[in-house]
């Protein structure tokens, strides 16, 4: 229905507040977040120039940023994968409805209200090698070596780290995935039961379709969110050991306020963007190949 | 209605105005807003009753105290300059005058020192000199501070050992109290990024190295010196009788010390307050000064906190008025959460016990781990990778000093003189 002047008007006018938001507090701090990473704006100078792509060059020969990017992917596709598969594992296990599944529902849900900070403090607390719960139960079974420690090298760090992160988003996965399953007509699975597909194939052909666009929303998000991922890891390990598990989020945040490098700092979070739209790009297209070769 | 409507919202705004001049001169009153470390605020400034102190010394003033997170001070100091809202006295962390004074966010304070009664003749000249910024004043210390070491008696006399003199000594110790007792040598938070700089790292004094220093007239890392490969052979040696846990933080190290799990410890003023009531028995616990390194040198990594005034503050006179009163011996004893910068201060409680003595001894040998310039942090940060990588023995001691040397001397390279 083609909307005449007045409503228009009116139309306009109604998005207009939404619009100020978001030119204010997202389309500004991104277009100044550019122009400052062609600038040397340094909070510890009192000048500033433009030095054009002077900052990429700099950054993207560094072999400290590369190997930053390396562990920000590593961190992602751990974390993704991780959530999706104990997200979609607890939804599925959720659906068929078994005694006490309400109150394990309300119960899952407890990590993901959590505060990510919170998060990392308690599961650094329970990995801490003198005092944590998890450590003291691996060497009392002599499962870990009496001086282990989940912070003593840096992939174990990084696997402590990535087991919080883990704990705190696949709740996220389960809701949805589970909201989803649960407006599957009942007359498609029992079609499929009447042909006699087992529960393997009756989750290959009927559920995992039906929950496909909900699975590739979460994993988008959870994908960002990862990727930006700052708390935990900050809580947990510091970037540490020897910088074995600094990301990008954590460098950006150590150029922006401890060094004061505004200009460095805006430069890794255009790169970081840049790289994060490209992989969702390259999935989106790849996933679409994908279904038009199986069509 | 509209004239009506107009001249309402110009009466708010005229009384807006009017109430926030009054607010700032709140009953004729001059008001000096100070920016502290919430920690200075609550166990120092709160506990002794400085405001009240203050304004009852100075009826004309109205000092009011914003505290902040330690984490957050330097980035609220320099964005309160940004936005034009500077604080009119700042406590600096000492290893940041610099960045703060080339961030123009510090006032120089010279003419206005000739103005008090200040006498720095007693002073820790370390302490002063830090403050003193290409010939010019910006901070005057009032709470710097030094280590020494802590250690356990009780390990040590079951293990038969006399307390450390040399840092040999405390290899001995370490090994033995680990390898027969399962007690850990020393703790700490080792991905602390001046973990290599203070802590473990501020033995590296003892050694009679630093990682940078002022060599003819040019910042120059030193990492390739034989005394400082000796240092982190040293302290490799020493992290292996460490809890392996990098990311352990100080206030648990302090409390696995109190409770006998590790026998010796790097000993800040501050923990004389917060952690000698850890301890069940206090004749377990004795200090030392630091230990002798290799080459006979005794060293103590000195750290700490000034006084700045802001650079945009309207009210500088008021502001040293405050500094001038927070500076006086009595108070500086008060105020200082580390040690204070005046001898005369430790004749005033709380540091006219025993417990400090070591520390007054220690602070007159005492130094600033590596020239406190802009740089500092980012040399600190680079550099502990390499040292950390040595200690988890992913790099061999000599590759970390040769790998540290390069990237130290390249952030040095950046540096304006």
């Amino acid at each position: 229905m083609l909307l005449n002047r007045k409503n228009r008007i009116a139309a306009y006018l109604l998005i207009l507040p939404a619009a100020v938001m978001l030119a204010v507090f997202v389309l500004y701090p991104m277009v100044l977040n550019i122009s400052l990473s062609f600038k040397d704006y340094s909070m510890l100078k009192t000048t500033t120039e433009n030095v054009g792509f002077k900052n990429y060059v700099k950054l993207l020969t560094d072999v400290r940023v590369w190997e930053a990017v390396q562990r920000t992917f590593v961190w992602t596709f751990i974390n993704v994968a991780g959530a999706l598969l104990i997200g979609l594992g607890a939804a599925l296990l959720l659906s068929n409805g078994f005694k006490g599944s309400n109150m394990i529902k309300a119960i899952v849900l407890i990590p993901w209200v959590l505060p990510s900070v919170i998060t990392g403090y308690i599961w650094a607390l329970m990995l801490q090698e003198d005092a944590g719960v998890i450590t003291y139960i691996l060497k009392t079974l002599k499962i870990v070596a009496p001086d282990f420690s989940w912070f003593r090298t840096g992939p174990l760090s990084m696997a402590a780290a990535i087991m919080a992160n883990i704990w705190r988003a696949f709740p996220f996965f389960t809701l949805m995935i589970f909201a989803k399953i649960n407006t599957i007509p009942s007359d498609h699975i029992e079609a499929a039961m009447l042909e006699g597909a087992n529960s393997i194939q009756l989750f290959r052909h009927v559920t995992f379709p039906f929950i496909r666009p909900t699975v590739y929303t979460c994993t988008y998000l959870c994908f960002i969110w990862s990727f930006n991922a700052f708390d935990i890891l900050k809580v947990m390990t510091n970037g540490g050991p020897a910088e074995m598990t600094t990301t990008m989020s954590i460098m950006v945040q150590r150029e922006a306020f401890q060094f004061f490098e505004i200009s460095n700092a805006s430069t890794m979070s255009v790169i970081m963007f840049a790289l994060m739209i490209s992989v969702i790009l390259i999935f989106t297209v790849a996933s679409r190949l994908i279904r038009r070769v199986k069509k | 209605m509209k004239k009506a409507l107009l001249i309402s919202m110009m009466v708010l705004v005229v009384a807006g105005l009017v109430f926030a001049q009054g607010a700032s001169e709140a009953g004729g009153k001059k008001e000096i807003r100070v920016l502290l470390w919430d920690s200075t605020y609550n166990s120092t400034i709160v506990k002794n009753g400085i405001e009240e102190k203050f304004e009852a010394a100075y009826p004309g003033y109205d000092v009011i105290f914003d505290k902040i997170a330690y984490d957050d001070l330097d980035k609220t100091i320099l964005f309160s300059h940004a936005s034009g809202d500077d604080y009119d006295v700042i406590q600096v962390i000492t290893t940041s005058l610099n960045p703060l004074k080339a961030g123009g966010a510090l006032a120089p304070m010279d003419d206005l020192i000739k103005k008090t009664n200040l006498d720095f003749s007693t002073w820790s000249p370390a302490a002063v000199k830090a403050g003193i910024i290409d010939g010019a004043t910006y901070g005057l210390p009032f709470d710097p501070d030094c280590r020494i070491l802590a250690y356990n008696v009780k390990i040590l006399r079951e293990l038969g050992l006399e307390p450390p003199k040399t840092t040999d000594d405390m290899l001995k110790i370490a090994k033995a109290a680990y390898e027969k007792l399962g007690v850990y040598a020393m703790a700490g938070q080792i991905s602390k990024n001046v973990f290599c700089m203070y802590d473990l790292g501020g033995f590296q004094l003892c050694f009679d190295s630093k990682v940078y220093d002022l060599v003819d007239g040019k910042y120059t890392a030193l990492l390739d010196k034989p005394e400082a490969l000796a240092f982190v052979k040293w302290a490799t040696e020493m992290y292996k009788y460490m809890p392996k846990d990098t990311n352990i933080n100080d206030t648990l190290a302090r409390s696995m010390f109190a409770q006998g799990k590790v026998a010796m410890l790097w000993w800040t003023p501050s923990q004389i307050k917060s952690v000698i009531p850890q301890f069940e028995h206090r004749e377990d616990l004795e200090f030392s000064v630091m230990p002798v390194g290799p080459t006979g040198v005794r060293g103590s990594a000195m750290g700490g906190y000034h006084w700045g005034i802001g650079s945009g503050s309207k009210n500088k006179e008021a502001a040293m008025k405050f500094l001038e009163f927070a500076l006086q011996p009595e108070n500086q004893a008060l105020i200082a959460r580390g040690l204070p910068a005046d001898t005369r201060a430790f004749d005033y409680p709380p540091y006219n016990v025993p417990d400090y003595n070591m520390f007054r001894e220690q602070l007159k040998s005492s130094s600033y781990p590596a020239p406190l310039i802009d740089l500092f942090t980012k040399v600190a940060e680079t550099w502990n990778r390499r040292f950390q990588e040595s200690l988890l023995g992913t790099i061999t001691p000599e590759e970390a000093c040769r790998i540290g040397q390069q990237e130290v001397q390249a952030i040095l390279d950046t540096y304006k003189y």
